[in-house]
């Protein structure tokens, strides 16, 4: 299950490239199995960005289980014997105790994907080219194609600030707004 | 795997039941694509053509890997990728290391202020740099180059806070009694630091080698030699080169995953130990 | 920054030097170019690169021809380096020319000419046919022509296709239509999609009939048999272009005849995947689809039912001056490569146009001979008899008109404009815009860039 860690984004972007194949892609075939209808992944513009998301989620799958598991395995027993003496259950057992516990892994998580979904670059690459109709044009994607294959290096630069800018911002919320929710033994 | 349920006491069967059927979905939703692409890499094209799509190849056969190995220049892709990927490594476990030790151990005018260059860095999207670093390249005249594709990644200021980490587990008597015994600052790393951060080090290593060698993006803008080539960028072409031929170019997928789930395999314990140190505790 | 206005600089001044008057020359179109070509005792190097971007089995002919010229002489090898697209490749040119790492021959895509010429980074073929007095009357005109810049051969056009029309002889017969009178206009094609398109029990769709890719080349090959100029300025072949011209009535009625096969549910989009398309054509998935002449060997080879080729589609009212462009790519021999290198890549060059190796390459692929007398030769007879669908591409264009809209558009930034009408009929197939506001504001926005592109190579 943790095998997505070694799986490269280009490698994992590829089988999913076949997966989605309006042709002879088993992702549809399968859903047809149980009577529903696969949309066109890479031709319909929403369509296309949850197909990217797809893939961009397993691929960081492997990644984010570790880290949960880990961290759901360091919450010790006492604790929930403690609330269980208090009539927790179920779901207020999960709010209330599971999640605060494990609320340093989540930051963690929310930190470091964020980062990887901003830099998703193969899998638009391999899978959309930024389409359909710019729909899976992402920041990162459109400094390449600006530099790359428009040859507008100064576009393509200023681009590149917005994006460093962005991720600056970002850090500062999480950093300053979410984590002051993440409660640290 | 059911790490969770095991630590209640007295957990009720429908429970454990109900998160092992839920685990076992979820291996099989991770484990899936990856399977078929393995079952994929046996069939030719006519099997693939069939409808309803196959999951089992009819007429399993070697023959896909043949043609991968005569179409693209695999073996040297991967020789490339392994030579960039380890240089990586020993440049980041030098820098790295030697950077954390300066700023665990030693006192210098400016260190603070230093150690915060060194991790606003951690905030600059790698992406952002692209078209600098890739003029600098090309200026240097290091396109299509191993050091093109290994030198900008040398220095990691994650790897550097990683060890710091690491290295300030190190007790201080230790530090104090090795100076009063007149040891020079590298004997000090040298003799203790690093044989105690043995961990720390894996994992910095093992991170490093497995972020290069997945590396896309950099390698599609610097090589254009096919000889060059790393892994990554050498099976996308072969996407294109064959993009009918899903077969081959499943063949050639699974020939390049293969040494990072080796690695994986090896190194699993390693890996995760190094993650979830900064997770778990914060 | 200042870089980049460095290179700009130096690209228009060599391009002004190259452009301008050739050394000895005494007019602009008349003058020979056989100073620009290395003396003719200079001895070929004895290795020599050629960035192509063939793949699959086309990439296969081409290792052919290479192997045959390698084992044919002892004097100079070639090396073939696959670059992956046309794009892709024209993209890894670029920077490699600015970092001195061109190779002696590039295989630069058609709409690509432009971009090559103000490059200033090229030795005209014009060059060497001035020096060795080699003789073109054999080529055929509508390629000659689309390679020539001001009465000078800028290139040597090595693949030459056609975008034509396939179909599904088989899904004709069962449907009642005719498989040897394939649809030409568009409302032929509409009519015949309607009663090729197959639905099963629950309604869903099993096989469409027409489908196309969206590939900016069809765009500009439907602008062309429509009798439509792409750009100004004659196609800017008279002079520069300064604006494109396509969202008049002729985009207009090519878009809404597209969109609405796709709302009638009978044609099928998709996307940008032009494999995909191909794939859907062999699968029995849609039985109609546009794609280059390029790809009839394989559709042949791989397609389990009969292969028909036929005109490419046409409005209704087939204008005379209409007909298509021709497509492909063409060799061009790097200036920036020592002279022993060019004079080894004209060798090749000179032995890729032998009538033999343009008859086996035209059978191996799909590409049409460029030497009109490769088809006496022993390999394109064969061709002709076992596979008649082969003939259709070489007829239309001997049979279309030669004037500035059929010899395709000359843009800088073509690469740019193809993508971005590509985008234009995403946008209108998706149901995102009208037809006139999506060509309207691709127009807008591809002028912009043309202008900022002429500026900086003035």
């Amino acid at each position: 299950m943790t095998s997505t860690i070694a799986i490269s984004a280009a490698v994992g972007s590829l089988i999913w490239l076949l997966l989605f194949n309006p042709s002879l892609g088993l992702l549809n075939y399968v859903l047809s199995l149980v009577g529903v209808r696969g949309p066109d992944w890479l031709i319909q513009p929403t369509i296309a960005i949850i197909a990217v998301s797809i893939t961009t989620i397993w691929l960081t799958l492997g990644t984010n289980i570790i880290v949960l598991l880990a961290g759901l395995q360091g919450i010790p027993e006492e604790i929930y014997e403690a609330a269980r003496l208090d009539g927790a259950r179920g779901a207020r057992m999960f709010t209330r105790i599971t999640v605060p516990m494990v609320s340093p892994s989540l930051f963690f998580l929310l930190v470091v994907d964020t980062v990887a979904v901003l830099q998703a670059f193969t899998q638009i690459h391999l899978l959309t080219r930024g389409g359909p109709v710019d729909a899976t044009r992402t920041l990162v994607y459109s400094i390449y194609l600006d530099a790359f294959q428009n040859f507008q290096f100064g576009f393509a630069s200023a681009e590149s600030v917005v994006l460093f800018v962005l991720v600056l911002v970002l850090t500062i919320i999480q950093f300053r707004v979410i984590e002051r929710r993440v409660f640290y033994q | 795997m059911g790490a969770v349920a095991l630590q209640r006491r007295r957990p009720l069967p429908i429970r454990t039941l109900g998160s092992y059927v839920l685990l076992a979905v979820v291996a099989v939703l991770v484990a899936f694509p990856l399977l078929l692409a393995l079952s994929y890499s046996f069939m030719s094209e006519f099997d693939i053509a069939t409808f309803p799509p196959p999951v089992l190849p009819a007429h399993p056969s070697l023959d896909n890997y043949g043609k991968v190995l005569a179409t693209i220049p695999i073996g040297r892709y991967l020789l490339n990728s392994f030579i960039v990927s380890t240089a990586v490594v020993i440049g980041q476990l030098l820098t790295a290391s030697l950077a954390a030790y300066a700023f665990s151990f030693l006192v210098f005018r400016g260190r603070q202020v230093l150690f915060f260059l060194f991790l606003s860095t951690l905030m600059i999207p790698w992406e952002a740099t692209i078209i600098p670093n890739y003029m600098t390249i090309r200026s240097l005249g290091w396109l299509d180059t191993y050091q093109g594709l290994a030198v900008p990644f040398m220095a990691t200021a994650f790897g550097t806070f990683l060890l710091r980490q690491a290295f300030m587990q190190i007790p201080r008597e230790l530090w104090d009694a090795a100076r009063i015994d007149g040891s020079t600052t590298f004997r000090f790393l040298r003799e203790v630091v690093i044989p105690l951060s043995r961990p720390a080090l894996g994992t910095v290593a093992i991170y490093g080698f497995l972020s290069t060698y997945n590396q896309y993006f950099w390698p599609l803008l610097i090589t254009n030699e096919t000889l060059m080539r790393t892994t990554q960028v050498g099976i996308a072409q072969l996407r294109f080169e064959e993009s009918l031929r899903w077969g081959l170019v499943m063949a050639g997928v699974i020939m390049v995953a293969v040494p990072t789930l080796a690695l994986l395999v090896l190194g699993q314990r390693q890996l995760i130990r190094g993650l979830t140190a900064g997770a778990v505790k914060g | 920054m200042r870089k980049l206005a460095a290179f700009a600089i130096a690209f228009s001044l060599v391009a002004a030097a190259c452009g301008g008057s050739a050394p000895g020359a005494t007019g602009t179109g008349t003058g020979d170019q056989s100073a620009l070509a290395p003396g003719k005792d200079v001895k070929p190097a004895a290795n020599i690169t050629w960035w192509h971007a063939m793949s699959g089995i086309n990439g296969e002919a081409l290792n052919k021809i290479v192997t045959n010229f390698n084992a044919s002489q002892s004097a100079i090898k070639v090396t073939t380096v696959f670059q992956g697209s046309y794009d892709d490749l024209l993209s890894k040119l670029n920077t490699a020319l600015a970092s001195n790492a061109a190779p002696a021959l590039v295989q630069v895509y058609d709409i690509g000419q432009r971009y090559m010429y103000d490059s200033g980074q090229v030795v005209p073929m014009q060059a060497f046919i001035d020096r060795d007095k080699f003789s073109t009357a054999d080529f055929e005109p509508a390629v000659i022509n689309y390679y020539k810049y001001q009465d000078k051969l800028q290139s040597m056009p090595f693949n030459a296709s056609s975008s034509i029309f396939y179909y599904n002889k088989d899904a004709f017969t069962e449907v009642g239509l005719d498989p040897a009178k394939p649809p030409v206009t568009f409302t032929e094609i509409t009519e015949a999609a309607k009663k090729l398109t197959k639905k099963d029990a629950s309604g869903q769709t099993v096989r469409y009939g027409f489908g196309p890719s969206i590939y900016g080349w069809f765009f500009e090959q439907l602008l062309a048999t429509s009798g439509s100029l792409y750009a100004d300025n004659g196609n800017g072949r008279d002079d520069r272009a300064t604006k494109v011209v396509y969202n008049n009535a002729a985009g207009k009625a090519i878009l809404d005849w597209w969109k609405a096969g796709i709302d009638g549910g009978y044609f099928y989009n998709p996307g940008i995947d032009n494999a995909g398309a191909t794939t859907a054509f062999q699968s029995g998935k849609t039985a109609m689809y546009l794609e280059s002449s390029a790809a009839l060997r394989g559709n042949i080879n791989t397609a389990k039912f009969q292969v028909g080729t036929g005109l490419f589609a046409r409005p209704d009212n087939k204008p005379a001056n209409g007909g298509n462009i021709i497509g492909g790519a063409s060799l061009y021999i790097m200036k920036s490569r020592p002279a022993e290198e060019q004079q080894a890549a004209w060798e090749f060059v000179k032995y890729a146009m032998t009538p033999a190796v343009q008859a086996q390459w035209q059978s191996d692929t799909g590409y049409y001979a460029i030497v009109k007398s490769a088809y006496n030769e022993a390999p394109a007879k064969e061709w002709a008899t076992k596979y008649p669908q082969f003939q259709t591409p070489v007829d239309q264009i001997r049979n279309s008109p030669q004037n500035r809209m059929t010899n395709g558009a000359v843009l800088g930034i073509f690469a740019q404009a193809r993508a971005r009408t590509q985008k234009m009929i995403e946008s209108v197939l998706l149901g995102q815009a009208t037809s006139q506001a999506a060509l309207d504001a691709a127009v807008a926005e591809m002028n912009d860039a043309i202008d900022k592109y002429n500026k900086a190579n003035k």
